[in-house]
């Protein structure tokens, strides 16, 4: 889980980091630093300036930036300001909560969004929980199987949760994950990319490696990073079986997945171009 | 295999992983292999190939997969005594325990080094 603030005073910034243990927070003095807002928070808490319609814009400019990414928006403002700053809202669907703030106040915001009660047990709420934590030994498992069978290491670039639905790429890997836990992978690669690897794989020249080898490959690839990431999760709920690979070939194609299903892509770089890793795992019990 | 040794077969729906496999063997000094796409194409290629003194074959195929596979083989009296090393992605020590009961001889998983499958092979061959 990720929190930022925005523009939010020492004050509040220090009861957040002090609410909850070992969360990621990133804090933002202006909104317009795109690279500080990327990544995908699960929590934005924006805190209402004395001007309404300075905060009325830059709400506006906030929500626009983070709502494809299903971030829960938590507006911070004094009781005098609350009814002022509901009312700003709109149509933008942000919580409004009250100073002064105390650390159970912000474990209650986020703990109610995940259906947790104010200890952090699971309360009777039933909204979905959504942990990203299954996503690291797909990343390991990305770096270590495609180091050991190219020669070529991997670097990951960034991560998105709640990522897009659609992903673009000219050669994509699909896994699909069924058992304990559901859903699936999808690796997308440019064409010379995954030529460069598959060519690697063989030990051949580029221009040596047909349409068959490039599908096969990245099919293999995606096939064992799943592989090698299930071995990882044994004895967790993220436990899963393999499908047999299905690949996807078409000069920027578009993959979508499942708007029902929270998805975290992984962004990699290999011999000077990107790649995606996509994935989504839902347990039973997240899926109820 | 090599000096007359054998043949080797190489059974894996990936036709990039056959080739991996293939040369992994060659560098080894393994010459005579022939590939098979699924456990039913190798149990097809048994048929057509009396030399065969050593398998690999993967578990997740289309058709029959690798454990199926095995199983079959195990049924046959011509075939039964031909060791099997399973080289395959399902990496768990419940899926390895499967495939030694099942009949395989050794487990190698998927991405493998040359090293890893020299050491593989020569536990099998002694």
């Amino acid at each position: 889980m990720k929190i930022c603030t925005v523009k939010c005073n020492m004050v509040i910034n220090g009861i957040i980091d002090k609410s909850v243990s070992g969360v990621e927070t990133c804090q933002v003095d202006n909104f317009f630093d795109a690279d500080s807002m990327n990544g995908a928070s699960e929590f934005v808490f924006y805190q209402w300036p004395e001007d309404s319609i300075k905060g009325t814009l830059e709400l506006e400019k906030i929500w626009q930036k983070i709502r494809t990414q299903n971030s829960s928006l938590i507006v911070v403002t004094d009781v005098k300001q609350s009814l002022e700053v509901k009312d700003s809202l709109g149509d933008i669907p942000a919580e409004v909560i009250t100073q002064p703030l105390d650390i159970d106040k912000i474990k209650a915001v986020i703990f109610a969004k995940n259906g947790l009660d104010k200890s952090g047990r699971k309360g009777s709420l039933k909204s979905k929980v959504f942990k990203a934590d299954y996503i690291n030994p797909f990343i390991e498992s990305t770096i270590n199987v495609i180091s050991q069978i190219s020669g070529v290491t991997p670097v990951k670039k960034g991560v998105t949760v709640n990522s897009p639905q659609e992903l673009v790429g000219d050669i994509s890997g699909v896994i699909g994950l069924a058992g304990v836990a559901e859903g699936f992978l999808i690796m997308v690669f440019k064409r010379g990319l995954a030529e460069g690897l598959v060519s690697r794989m063989l030990s051949i020249d580029v221009e040596g490696i047909e349409d068959d080898d490039v599908r096969d490959g990245v099919g293999e690839l995606a096939n064992m990073v799943s592989g090698n990431a299930k071995a990882a999760l044994v004895g967790t709920p993220y436990h899963f079986q393999l499908s047999l690979p299905t690949v996807v070939i078409g000069s920027a194609h578009t993959v979508a997945h499942p708007p029902d299903i929270p998805c975290i892509t992984v962004e990699f770089e290999a011999l000077d171009e990107s790649f995606l890793v996509a994935v989504a795992l839902v347990t039973k019990e997240e899926s109820k | 295999m090599s000096n007359g040794n054998g043949t080797i077969l190489v059974v894996d729906d990936s036709s990039v992983m056959r080739r991996i496999l293939s040369q992994g063997l060659n560098k080894l000094g393994y010459e005579d292999i022939v590939e098979a796409v699924d456990g039913l194409d190798a149990l097809s290629k048994l048929g057509e190939n009396t030399d065969i003194s050593l398998i690999l074959t993967d578990w997740n195929m289309p058709n029959l997969d690798g454990l199926g596979f095995i199983e079959k083989l195990k049924e046959s009296s011509e075939f039964k005594d031909i060791p099997v090393l399973m080289v395959t992605t399902e990496a768990e020590k419940e899926k390895v325990v499967q495939a030694i009961s099942a009949g395989a001889a050794n487990y190698l998983m998927k991405p493998f080094t040359p090293e890893g499958l020299k050491e593989k092979i020569e536990k099998i061959l002694g």
